[in-house]
């Protein structure tokens, strides 16, 4: 009879216990960030969409080359020193964001950039990107999505 | 109502038409209103349930559709209506179209001798009380059938647990009513909440400490026969996909679905009604004036909505029984303390009727 009741006052006890937790619980801030019109903090090293600085490039080739997947396609117009850059088309539906590109530019103009969000509603868009048309972003103090951080020197860390 | 309706129906063009014509019309009119009111209601229930879930997850819930996602619901439905309505090709068809409407029937049925305030009532009956303890147990045969039609082997395992476990909080249910039902002297509604006007000891659950468990005793069975968490082994989501329900989809689903919350309502109501005073503000104030009785049908609201949320608040704390246990809970410890509550209360009207004077008028009650 004793261990009954000690059971039946266990059982209230307990549940009387989960309760007062769940009761703390419910007033407790939410965790939940509301996307599209909250976003949270990504590093200024973030591997996003390409940033890329169009009067730095030297037409080098060395970032196609260095790219696993050769989704970088460049055009020229002209030879040497009067070459001017016509494409520069990045395929996203191969990139994978490696940033393998970025490490061997001898004059750091292509920059992995903070847009991660790539869904369209379309499914041509946003496929190939051809910065030289201005469908990609290029960078610049305003565009940096953290002008506080500055350029950072080598930005394929 | 009745006064009303006999009001109504001797006025204008109405006192032309058969008195049967009018009433049977009125009835209907009374009908609809309390299925419109109770279906809004459980819908916004269920919003109210992903709110506060969301909250004590420390998530927000949903809060996109209309104000605060108050108009989750009518998307849900939307959604819902627009699914494909599926009969499996070996189940029994009669059978299967049936039971969701004997389900949402035994769910419905009841309100129509809810008290939502002084005269707020569709039928005042005398045995109140007992019809709605009858009706809801129409919502057994119910999902017998739901179970037993489907032809599936989740579904009448699910049934299967439902029914044991109904049938048996069927007792510790009514042994605790029973209790209301010997300090009232009565089993309609109205009048029951009429003696538990005045301040907040009158309240049925606050006069003394047998009633006082009571009422506990009384929710804990509610809950379970509501298949409500901690008692939702019929439709263990992790085993037996949905229960008795796992073969319906679409409308025949979202029936099941609205009778389920508006069966959660008419238990929060008839507790509100039999032990926490049902219109009575916790001090003496007179609600029955036309226009006062509308504050008492806020009032009954409001104590709804906070035994909803115990309700949703012990659904999101406790984990859920193992069978046996639930069957334990049942008959070893609700079933006697029941009883003893009974047999406690008994003697306390008795020793009310030997003390006299105004604390023997609250120990017996009425």
């Amino acid at each position: 009879m004793k261990t009954y009741l000690e059971k039946v006052w266990s059982g209230v006890r307990t549940t009387a216990k989960g309760m007062a937790l769940t009761w703390r619980h419910f007033f407790t801030k939410p965790v939940t960030v509301q996307y599209p019109e909250e976003k949270t903090y990504f590093s200024p090293y973030e591997r996003g969409l390409h940033e890329f600085e169009p009067d730095k490039c030297i037409i080098c080739y060395l970032c196609a080359k260095a790219c696993p997947v050769d989704c970088i396609k460049i055009e020229e117009e002209g030879a040497g020193k009067t070459a001017r850059l016509t494409t520069y088309e990045i395929d996203y539906s191969k990139c994978l964001f490696c940033a393998l590109c970025i490490d061997p530019c001898p004059v750091d103009c292509i920059h992995m950039g903070q847009q991660y969000d790539l869904s369209t509603y379309e499914r041509g868009d946003q496929v190939k990107i051809d910065f030289m048309k201005g469908e990609g972003p290029w960078r610049t103090k305003q565009t940096s999505a953290h002008p506080e951080a500055g350029l950072p020197e080598d930005s394929g860390v | 109502m009745q006064q009303w309706l006999d009001q109504i129906a001797s006025s204008g063009f109405l006192a032309e038409l058969p008195r049967g014509l009018v009433y049977t019309l009125g009835a209907l009119l009374a009908c609809k209103l309390i299925l419109l009111f109770v279906s809004l209601l459980a819908g916004e229930v269920v919003w109210l349930e992903r709110r506060v879930a969301g909250r004590m997850q420390a998530r927000i819930g949903p809060n996109r559709v209309g104000p605060q996602g108050l108009l989750q619901f009518l998307a849900d439905g939307v959604k819902l209506l627009a699914k494909e309505d599926i009969i499996p090709a070996e189940a029994d068809r009669p059978t299967f179209l049936v039971a969701p409407i004997i389900v949402f029937m035994g769910a419905f049925a009841a309100f129509a001798v809810m008290p939502f305030g002084y005269g707020l009532v569709a039928a005042d009956m005398n045995v109140g009380l007992f019809l709605v303890l009858a009706m809801t147990s129409i919502e057994v045969p119910g999902v017998i059938m739901a179970g037993w039609a489907s032809n599936s082997k989740w579904a009448i395992l699910g049934s299967m647990r439902e029914v044991a476990q109904m049938v048996s909080y069927e007792m510790p249910l009514g042994i605790s009513a029973l209790v209301i039902a010997l300090l009232a002297g009565t089993l309609n509604l109205s009048d029951i909440v009429a003696q538990q006007e005045g301040w907040v000891w009158n309240w049925y659950a606050l006069r003394g400490p047998f009633a006082f468990v009571a009422f506990f005793l009384f929710f804990t069975a509610a809950l379970a026969s509501l298949k409500r968490a901690p008692f939702d082994l019929p439709e263990a989501e992790s085993e037996l996909v949905a229960g008795f329900h796992t073969e319906y989809t679409g409308f025949r689903f979202a029936v099941f679905f609205l009778a389920e919350y508006s069966a959660m309502i008419l238990f929060s109501l008839v507790t509100v009604v039999l032990f926490l005073g049902g219109w009575s503000p916790g001090f003496p104030l007179d609600l029955t004036g036309p226009a006062a009785r509308w504050i008492g049908f806020a009032i009954v609201m409001a104590k709804t909505f906070a035994l909803l949320f115990v309700m949703i608040w012990v659904r999101w704390s406790l984990p859920r029984y193992r069978i046996d246990k639930v069957m334990y809970l049942c008959y070893k410890v609700l079933l006697p303390f029941s009883v003893a509550c009974v047999v406690g209360v008994a003697l306390q009207i008795l020793l009310g009727h030997a003390l006299g004077g105004a604390f023997g008028q609250w120990l017996m009650g009425r």
